[in-house]
């Protein structure tokens, strides 16, 4: 694939990527990468005669079934790029093409040079916390700002028209693939009155980026670019975003320690009061809700639809692996592949959140 | 013409029955009655991931194949995947490719990739029992592609009448043979001068420091711990280089496959000192205070052009 890449660019060099001179050679390097956790997707560094650094990725995909997935993060990144005000939009990566080489879909983006913020957090091995505090306050500052002018513009929000989309059919879903408990079912039906005053408040659908993790965010000479689109959504309930990246921050804290329960546990440092990220938590939700308008009551509501949604997405991705014979198959799901005796972080890691979570609720920063 | 035999679907053209893997013969044959009657996920996931983890990932996750995006792949493209396993890299190329002849030389291993492939419903994999003779038994410039991943070091059990690298000579000479004008021969292994070779981790022959001790030494070494030759030849990045010449491949691509060759994670050109760095620089992550030592070693290396002497394995790209 890649002489097929090299000759299709050096041929179309004017055509694609017009801004940048025309080069002699161009030199790869392959990395793994994975899609909203399922692994199928391979970047392509590409360099350029002599330069130190990458001047685009191409990205590709190993099945042709998520051939799909490339196309969201093109017109992702076109439509922030045709949105977003300028100190924005220079967050994220420039989008070239997408289109077919060889036998391969492939994307082509801008590459933005620097360390993930998973990657910075965790080589600073004596002062993780405040690096990881510090950083978390950049990003929700943009994280904000990009979601009220992206939103704004389109003016989506809950209603009684889409509530059954972002309520009722995710808590159908998520009832009819888990074995939760009678509390828990309580739990969820006691939502009920807290989702029809959401409805009547008509709260804003925002854009998400669906995979804001520290691994997505690349951080460089106090600047940095949100990359990875291809989880994207135009209209995604609030909190979404925030939650995830809160709670993969603290992840990306204990690095060696990613399996089992420590996972869990590191949950209670930002949701539960007294936890260890509980502070920053709470001052970056307050914030945000101020922002827009959202009522503070009805956040355990929120977080609860957060980790149903993730929790229906990772058992999508666990039936999508099994049926590709991937690492991990669903078939004993519910008996064995708990974090007691597998990876937490592929096997049911946020329904044992939301396990943790009913059973803390009172404990709940909110 | 010669004829050979076909047990349960597979021709066979081995010299005798072999069985080689990483989980006992018994538990092989659990594993092909668990993925009969179950399914072959079932038996990977359920058996073979609590007999051996690692075997399991190696046997499920096609990821770790990514070196395969260097090849310009099509519908029409013949590949030979040897030394196949449990099929995971097969059934990775079989996606995107027309053909793909696996063949190892254990005719267990073949029949569970056969029956996996036969309740995925792929047809263009082609299991064959085979590998062990020198001359293999393809006719000429028939391949696009023929891959030995983690194989060519364990060639040299096959003849002990001739020296390992004899053997490794002969097999590559003849894959040169079947390769068509302009196809590929991909090779995944260990380097002899690796770092952590020198830092004493255990060669294929059991034990430690006898990939860099002369041969002879070695073999005497190995006759005295373990009472058997050392056979499983490694070589270095020169090494390598010299070994496919004398094999005719005439255009040689060496690449660092980090952290394995098996589970590839990052692949550039050993020779691209400037990818490289930026591999160390940005794409890296560093959890340990042990892992910053041997990164911040290997940039001062990379600096002075020897790191890619010194990388744990390689994947090497030799074109006919």
């Amino acid at each position: 694939m890649i002489d097929q890449l090299r000759d299709f660019l050096l041929d179309n060099w004017n055509k694609i990527l017009p801004h940048l001179k025309q080069p002699h050679e161009l030199r790869f390097l392959i990395a793994k990468g994975s899609i909203g956790g399922y692994g199928g997707k391979v970047n392509l560094f590409l360099f350029v005669d002599n330069e130190p650094q990458p001047i685009v990725i191409a990205k590709t995909v190993r099945d042709a079934q998520s051939d799909q997935l490339l196309a969201i993060e093109y017109n992702s990144l076109r439509y922030i790029h045709s949105t977003l005000s300028k100190s924005l939009r220079e967050k994220t990566p420039q989008v070239y093409f997408l289109g077919q080489v060889g036998i391969y879909k492939v994307l082509i983006e801008e590459a933005v040079t620097g360390k993930s913020i998973d990657a910075i957090v965790t080589s600073n091995l004596f002062s993780r916390r405040q690096i990881a505090c510090r950083m978390l306050k950049i990003i929700f500052v943009w994280l904000i700002e990009s979601k009220k002018e992206l939103n704004i513009r389109e003016n989506y929000y809950i209603n009684e028209a889409n509530h059954k989309e972002y309520f009722s059919n995710p808590i159908e879903k998520f009832l009819r693939v888990y074995n939760i408990s009678g509390k828990e079912k309580n739990f969820i039906n006691n939502m009920e009155n807290s989702i029809s005053d959401i409805v009547k408040h008509k709260y804003p659908l925002v854009f998400e980026h669906g995979d804001l993790s520290p691994i997505n965010i690349i951080y460089s000479k106090d600047k940095f670019w949100v990359i990875d689109w291809t989880c994207s959504k135009t209209k995604s309930l609030p909190f979404c975003d925030l939650f995830f990246l809160l709670i993969w921050f603290v992840f990306c804290n204990y690095p060696n320690e990613v399996e089992g329960i420590v996972r869990l546990n590191n949950f209670d440092q930002i949701f539960l009061k007294n936890g260890k990220y509980s502070s920053i938590a709470s001052e970056l939700i307050r914030d945000y809700c101020n922002k827009f308008n959202i009522d503070l009551l009805f956040l355990k509501t929120f977080f609860a639809m957060f980790i149903i949604n993730r929790a229906n997405k990772e058992y999508d991705i666990l039936t999508r692996q099994a049926d590709r014979g991937y690492i991990p198959l669903v078939k004993p799901f519910d008996q064995e592949m708990n974090y007691k005796n597998g990876s937490l972080s592929k096997n049911g890691l946020y329904i044992n959140i939301f396990h943790r979570f009913v059973e803390n609720s009172k404990k709940f920063i909110f | 013409m010669r004829e050979y035999p076909i047990r349960e679907r597979i021709p066979l053209f081995s010299r005798g029955d072999y069985y080689f893997a990483d989980i006992a013969e018994n538990d092989m044959d659990t594993l092909l009655n668990i993925s009969l009657q179950n399914g072959w996920k079932v038996g990977l996931h359920d058996f073979l991931r609590k007999k051996n983890h690692g075997m399991y990932k190696i046997a499920s996750d096609e990821s770790r194949s990514d070196w395969r995006f260097m090849f310009s792949l099509s519908e029409n493209s013949r590949v030979l995947d040897m030394g196949c396993g449990l099929g995971g890299i097969s059934l990775a190329l079989a996606q995107r490719c027309g053909e793909v002849i696996s063949m190892d030389c254990s005719l267990k291993r073949l029949k569970f990739l056969d029956m996996r492939a036969e309740q995925e419903s792929i047809k263009n994999i082609f299991p064959v029992c085979g590998g062990d003779t020198l001359k293999l038994p393809f006719p000429n410039e028939y391949f696009d592609l023929v891959v030995l991943n983690g194989v060519l070091e364990w060639l040299g059990i096959f003849h002990r009448e001739l020296k390992p690298k004899e053997v490794q000579l002969a097999k590559l000479k003849d894959i040169y043979r079947i390769l068509k004008n302009g196809g590929n021969l991909y090779i995944g292994i260990e380097n002899r001068m690796s770092y952590v070779n020198f830092l004493g981790a255990k060669d294929h022959s059991g034990l430690r420091f006898t990939a860099l001790m002369p041969r002879r030494v070695a073999d005497l070494y190995c006759k005295i711990r373990t009472g058997q030759e050392y056979r499983t030849y490694t070589y270095s990045l020169n090494g390598y280089k010299r070994l496919l010449k004398k094999a005719n491949f005439s255009h040689i691509d060496i690449y660092a496959t980090i952290p394995t060759y098996r589970d590839v994670f990052f692949l550039a050109s050993v020779d691209d000192t400037k990818t490289m760095d930026y591999f160390f620089r940005y794409l890296l992550h560093i959890h340990s205070f042990k892992r910053k030592v041997i990164a911040s070693f290997s940039r001062v290396l990379l600096r002075i052009r020897l790191f890619r002497f010194f990388l744990p394995e390689y994947g090497i790209v030799a074109r006919k």
